[in-house]
């Protein structure tokens, strides 16, 4: 579990695609970012732990296929880190 | 240095002799292509450089295959790459062997053996990656686009291969010439099928370190099969003095797959 409440949704794709763009480039990090989030049914601009770890679960397997599992779980564990970090701002 | 340093300047030293073969071509065996930088130097070195970029290129892709877990689905893919470059490496070895020796090129020799045997493992395996970075789950183009790619650039391929080809196989030679100048030209066109549709994969992750690394791999691609054709028309026509131009051609190749496989090495590095 990345944080204990929820977070708005463009705060969790800015810090995700952050980490994603030097790798997919920063178009494909968004795009594939919102492709997996549509599926989260997300409500009122705002997403829960469940919904957040799903999207990043979702995008470190995707990885997999270029970078490998082990620097997937990598930067998957540097995704939850950052959208933590959203969740403990004041 | 180290070695990615090296690396670098056998690069650098590869670029540096297609440039000089560009000189060569313009200006012909005269000035300092007579007296120093003979034709028997040039092939030398650029063999030399050839080899070198290949075994790097398989190197860098056996390791990217070595690196991703056995379930992995582009381990396959990585490993015809590395098969294919492989394959290349040692047609290579044996081209250079009698450039080394007698300071020309044979054609046919030993080595085309290996290089074609290269051409079928190249082509399965971008096909292999093309499904795999489609079924990874990213906005890369459904499967439907890519067998309407694929088709198109088929035709295409077909009706630019007819005009091209029937020369050719009219200038006639010995049946393993003729073989071998039919054979590369044809299977530059079946690449090209994979190839572009990867292009098309490939392309919406540009600005990041994946396209770079396959912008790099498929220019390799491009340049020779750009190279492959010329050698085939350059051989019907006799044109010998533009011999030059071919190992430009493969040299930029072999510098982009040394490049290319590099750069997605270095990705799948933890």
């Amino acid at each position: 579990m990345v944080t204990k409440g929820p977070l708005p949704y463009d705060a969790v794709v800015a810090q995700v695609t952050r980490l994603l763009a030097p790798v997919l480039g920063e178009s494909m990090a968004i795009a594939s970012t919102n492709a997996h989030g549509q599926k989260l049914a997300i409500q009122d601009g705002h997403v829960t732990p469940d919904q957040v770890e799903a999207l990043v679960t979702k995008l470190g397997s995707g990885l997999a296929v270029f970078v490998g599992r082990e620097k997937a779980a990598a930067l998957a564990a540097e995704m939850r880190a950052a959208v933590a970090q959203l969740g403990s701002a004041p | 240095m180290t070695l990615r340093r090296v690396q670098l300047a056998f690069m650098v030293l590869a670029l540096a002799v297609t440039v000089l073969y560009v000189g060569r071509t313009i200006a012909g065996p005269v000035g300092i292509y007579q007296a120093v930088l003979t034709d028997g130097l040039l092939v030398r070195l650029a063999g030399l450089a050839k080899l070198a970029l290949l075994i790097l290129a398989y190197v860098h892709a056996q390791a990217t295959a070595g690196r991703l877990e056995a379930d992995n689905p582009a381990r396959a893919p990585w490993r015809l790459l590395a098969l294919a470059l492989g394959g290349f490496a040692l047609g290579q070895a044996v081209l250079t062997s009698y450039q080394m020796v007698r300071g020309l090129s044979p054609f046919p020799s030993l080595g085309d053996v290996f290089f074609v045997a290269g051409y079928p493992l190249l082509i399965a395996s971008f096909f292999g990656f093309i499904r795999t970075y489609r079924e990874a789950g990213y906005p890369v183009g459904s499967a439907g686009e890519h067998t309407l790619i694929a088709a198109a650039v088929a035709v295409l391929a077909g009706l630019v291969a007819v005009p091209i080809l029937r020369p050719v196989i009219a200038a006639g030679g010995t049946p393993v010439q003729l073989f071998l100048n039919v054979a590369y030209p044809s299977f530059d066109f079946v690449l090209l099928v994979p190839m572009i549709t990867l292009v098309r994969v490939a392309w919406p992750f540009r600005g990041g370190a994946i396209f770079n690394a396959w912008a790099a791999i498929l220019g390799g691609v491009v340049a020779i099969c750009a190279g492959d054709l010329l050698f085939a028309w350059f051989s019907m026509l006799g044109s010998v003095h533009l011999d030059p131009l071919l190992h430009g051609a493969y040299l930029v190749g072999y510098v982009c797959f040394a490049l290319g496989t590099r750069l997605h090495r270095d990705l799948v590095s933890a």
